[in-house]
């Protein structure tokens, strides 16, 4: 009786919390659950159905036997593994010092280094893997120059298998090229933040030097690193392109992308080894939130703060500073002049190093041929629509979950943040299983393009749930209660005081989905549908690039130019959130 | 102008009960303050008033109408927030005019209306800037412009002073109180800063734990503080615990539960044996050299153990063998101060010890 009476109460809480949401919010979360049910759990659920759906039709864990059992599957893994953890340790220890470099010390050069240290995040990490496979594998240019170099200095080194080989090292190194700014980036903004009077009421206390920064600076910069090394694993242990890139078939990801799309689909052991990654990166995931904490401690502050903490360094170690930043920029930007070399100069015979010439050739073939345009006009079509569909389920999500009281608000939460620890093979899969049946006649879902779309606004959606949130926590209720109070309905409000004051915020978030959709690797390179907007080609930029990039010499350049494209669009869109967001696009920002 | 009246308003958000059971009348065109601790629920009943909260219970009237169920963009209510809640995209003008826009206000008079008020709060020439661009003070201004330019009929205050440092402070706060003199606008003001309530209100009502303890102008809350609560919340006061010892017609005998004896001449209607606590203010208290004498009143010894220096006067920190006693010595000198550790004598007339409960 007790029971049933507690029950009663708790139904009764819930219907009153009902009924407190007006009708507007009522039918976004309704929307926002139909939208995450169908197009987020369904299909990663589809996936794990499969991975436990035996061969003979049974269920249990005898696919995860089959597995372990099997060699070349259990060195995927191991290697999956071991090298997310060696790039991690490789950016970590190139991105941190930068970070310490750049947040404390003053010195000459210091606003170009600012510039020049986010370039590498405006390439596309399939491009700089395409570029850097081309300069630094076999017969590169940089392998040949080197090659000689090592002739005439006398060493006997033989090059003729490449700098960059299809194994560990060699993902590591293309990977690193790309995520070292990640660490850099968010530590930096963890070390900025920081009050100087904490680390300056530590040396009133006695400390300094090792011990400060040990029992101090560390700590408080230390949330900013791990959400930089969260993302660096997660991308890392999720990656295809590069191992496609590199033809390194030993890897996990890689793994189940030719199960099922090249071996002619083989639903178990692609599930199994989608599920085991997605596992890790959850666990991850979760022992970070746990053990380290990703929220910034929030500073008690009363009365003015110093501003800086930043102190001017000697000569001689300005020297080293700029000698050691130098090395790291000049190496950072082989894949972007590699892109360029290879789309606009003629290559060198073989074994040489000397471009021989410039040339348009390839460039103007990639936007005569239909197929390559096309596939331009696709992924801009593609992103666009993604942005749109992206920043408006988002900032819905957003608002609700900012402004909102309702129950179910923590599910919500955490499904719309669910994309970001799934690996994108994961939701590719799971829309192959979910709507590749025939629907009504001979229609498939998966035929059609608009499925690209839908991948890639749902693979972006904490990105954009994550700065619609920012921006709207920055709006005082107050402000618009301020607006209502003056009179103002409930639409004038919005749209006379919060739109306008979220805006630059929505922009930002769509225009970073924009560029990770024009560059997304693993759903475009899943999902293949056949019917685009502009007739039967619906191929995006992404799979062309591998497409071609797999051909001939020839083909080679015209993926080369296609990848400049992705660069140029990469830059513009980065260059605007800058704007819009003052300088910490990059946070966001994980490929 | 109206006049607004609360009747046995109550809200509670989940288990905690934030207002219980208030009811108050405010009249027409007076400058009425809430005063209490945070969280003892004075803005949840702003906020009722301007229809951001839904009351659980209770009715609110604004003259004969209530207004329970009328939306917040209907109340024509002028507010002024504690973070001013000034639009950061738009100019001081655009901030003014908004509520004149809402109005359908035409573009004329909008435009004479918001320059004589931003002349009103002295910021004639300020219509182009954006609210980054202002001092704390100024930002209070062009909030205080934005909720006056539309007339209201009630003005509500949410602390909103509290942002602004010590001197500009008061300033403001006089400010205030002459531009609601002169405009006449029904006020409610929300502080929990004592001294601010008691400087602009015509009356208050001091509030605790979702209740209110006491209405009444300045004067009374501050000479005749209703209990214990209000005594020790508004001002500085020492208070005696102890037992009614004697009754006459003019008089009466405390002893104190420390064991001190006390006379009273403003105390009435109590009987021997009842249990109260009364006070003393401390400017009421004088301070003597040690060998002084005095026939009437209430006098005793005691050890100075503090000095505050506060320029009017001095504050003495004094401990007598029954507890410790502070009393406040006017324009101070350095030939009339007493020094740390010296034996002094007080007194206070019996007038000045006030009943303030009883227990």
């Amino acid at each position: 009786m007790e029971r049933l009476e507690g029950l009663k109460d708790w139904m009764l809480l819930r219907l009153q919390i009902l009924r407190s949401i007006d009708k507007f919010s009522f039918f976004l979360i309704l929307i926002a659950a139909i939208l995450l049910s169908v197009f987020v759990l369904f299909p990663v659920f589809s996936v794990v159905l499969n991975a436990f759906i035996e061969p003979s039709g049974e269920i249990g864990f005898q696919n995860f036997v089959n597995l372990l059992a099997t060699p070349s599957y259990r060195r995927g893994l191991i290697n999956s593994i071991i090298t997310a953890s060696l790039t991690l340790a490789a950016t970590t220890a190139i991105g941190l010092p930068v970070a310490y470099i750049m947040t404390r010390f003053v010195f000459r050069g210091k606003k170009i280094f600012t510039l020049l240290t986010i370039l590498p995040l405006m390439i596309p990490p399939f491009v700089g893997a395409l570029a850097l496979v081309g300069m630094m594998g076999r017969n590169g240019i940089i392998t040949n120059f080197l090659q000689d170099f090592f002739m005439w200095i006398g060493l006997n080194v033989s090059l003729e298998e490449g700098l960059i080989l299809p194994n560990i090292p060699g993902i590591v190194l293309i990977q690193t090229f790309h995520l070292w700014p990640l660490i850099y980036l968010n530590t930096s903004a963890s070390l900025s933040k920081i009050d100087p009077t904490l680390e300056e009421s530590a040396r009133n206390l006695g400390s300094s030097g090792f011990t400060l920064f040990r029992r101090i600076t560390l700590p408080l910069a230390l949330p900013g690193f791990a959400a930089g090394a969260l993302l660096v694993f997660l991308w890392s242990i999720s990656d295809l392109g590069t191992p496609i890139m590199l033809n390194f078939t030993d890897y996990s990801v890689f793994q189940a992308f030719s199960e099922y799309t090249i071996q002619g689909g083989y639903r178990e052991m692609a599930s199994v080894i989608s599920i085991i990654l997605t596992g890790i990166s959850a666990l991850v995931l979760i022992f970070v939130n746990k053990y380290v904490g990703l929220k910034e401690y929030a500073t008690v502050r009363a009365g003015a703060a110093p501003k800086s903490i930043q102190k001017s360094i000697s000569r001689r170690l300005n020297i080293i500073v700029v000698f050691f930043l130098s090395i790291l920029v000049l190496l950072s930007v082989i894949p972007h002049l590699g892109t360029v070399v290879m789309a606009f100069t003629e290559m060198p015979s073989y074994g040489e190093w000397v471009p021989q010439g410039v040339t348009l050739e390839y460039m103007a073939r990639a936007l005569v041929d239909s197929n390559t345009s096309l596939s331009i006009l696709n992924s801009l079509v593609y992103s666009l629509l993604a942005s749109f569909a992206g920043i408006f389920l988002g900032a819905s999500i957003a608002y609700l979950l900012v402004r909102k009281r309702f129950p179910g608000k923590s599910i919500l939460d955490i499904v719309s943040t669910m994309p970001f620890a799934i690996p994108g093979i994961v939701i590719g899969l799971g829309f192959l299983y979910m709507f590749s049946q025939p629907l009504f006649g001979n229609f498939r879902l998966t035929s059609f393009w608009y499925i690209l779309v839908i991948a890639y606004s749902m693979r972006r959606l904490p990105y954009t749930v994550r700065s619609s949130h920012a921006v709207l926590k920055q709006v005082h209720v107050s402000l618009e209660e301020a607006a209502t109070n003056l009179g103002a309905s409930r639409i004038k409000t919005f749209t006379s005081i919060t739109l306008p004051l979220i805006m630059p915020g929505l922009v930002a978030g769509a225009v970073l989905i924009f560029i990770t959709s024009f560059t997304e690797v693993s759903t475009s390179l899943i999902l293949q549908p056949i019917i685009g907007p502009f007739g039967i080609y619906a191929r995006p930029l992404t799979l062309q690039i591998l497409l071609l990039a797999k051909g001939g010499p020839t083909a080679v350049r015209i993926a080369s130019c296609l990848g400049f494209i992705q660069i140029i669009v990469t830059s513009i869109g980065l260059y605007i959130t800058n704007k819009l967001l003052g300088g910490k696009a990059g946070l966001a920002f994980g490929g | 102008m109206v006049f607004v009246k609360l009747e046995n308003l109550e809200k509670s958000f989940g288990s905690i009960v934030a207002v219980n059971n208030i009811s108050l009348e405010i009249e027409e065109g007076e400058f009425f303050t809430i005063l209490g601790p945070s969280g003892c629920g004075k803005t949840t009943t702003l906020r009722m008033i301007a229809g951001f909260y839904k009351p659980d219970k209770g009715k609110i009237y604004f003259d004969k109408k209530l207004i329970n169920r009328l939306a917040p963009e209907k109340r024509n209510i002028g507010m002024v927030f504690q973070n001013y809640a000034l639009w950061p995209h738009m100019s001081v003008f655009k901030n003014v005019s908004f509520g004149l826009e809402m109005r359908k206000v035409s573009d004329d008079e909008t435009k004479s209306r918001v320059n004589s008020t931003l002349d009103l709060v002295n910021l004639g020439d300020f219509g182009d800037r954006t609210p980054d661009q202002l001092s704390g003070g100024q930002q209070q201004r062009v909030a205080l412009a934005r909720a006056l330019v539309i007339k209201p009929d009630v003005l509500l205050l949410d602390e909103p002073l509290s942002n602004l440092d010590a001197k500009l402070r008061v300033e403001m706060r006089t400010e205030i109180k002459k531009l609601q003199k002169s405009l006449g606008i029904t006020t409610i003001y929300v502080t929990h800063d004592q001294k601010e309530a008691l400087a602009v209100s015509d009356r208050l009502a001091v509030m605790g734990l979702g209740k209110i303890v006491q209405v009444g102008s300045p004067l009374e809350i501050y000479t005749k503080p209703a209990n214990k609560f209000v005594a020790s919340f508004i001002g500085l006061i020492n208070l005696f615990q102890g037992k009614i010892l004697k009754v006459n017609e003019t008089d009466v005998w405390i002893k104190t539960n420390a064991g001190l004896d006390l006379v009273s001449s403003s105390i009435r209607n109590v009987k021997e044996g009842m249990e109260v606590i009364v006070a003393v203010r401390p400017e009421h208290i004088e301070v003597h050299s040690k060998d002084f004498s005095s026939e009437k009143g209430n006098i005793l010894n005691g050890k100075v153990e503090g000095i505050e220096y506060l320029g009017d006067l001095s504050r003495y920190n004094i401990k007598t063998p029954y507890q410790i006693i502070n009393a406040d010595q006017y324009s101070p000198s350095v030939e009339k101060s007493f020094k740390l550790g010296e034996i002094v004598g007080i007194s206070f007339e019996k007038e000045h010890v006030h009943l303030v409960e009883v227990t």
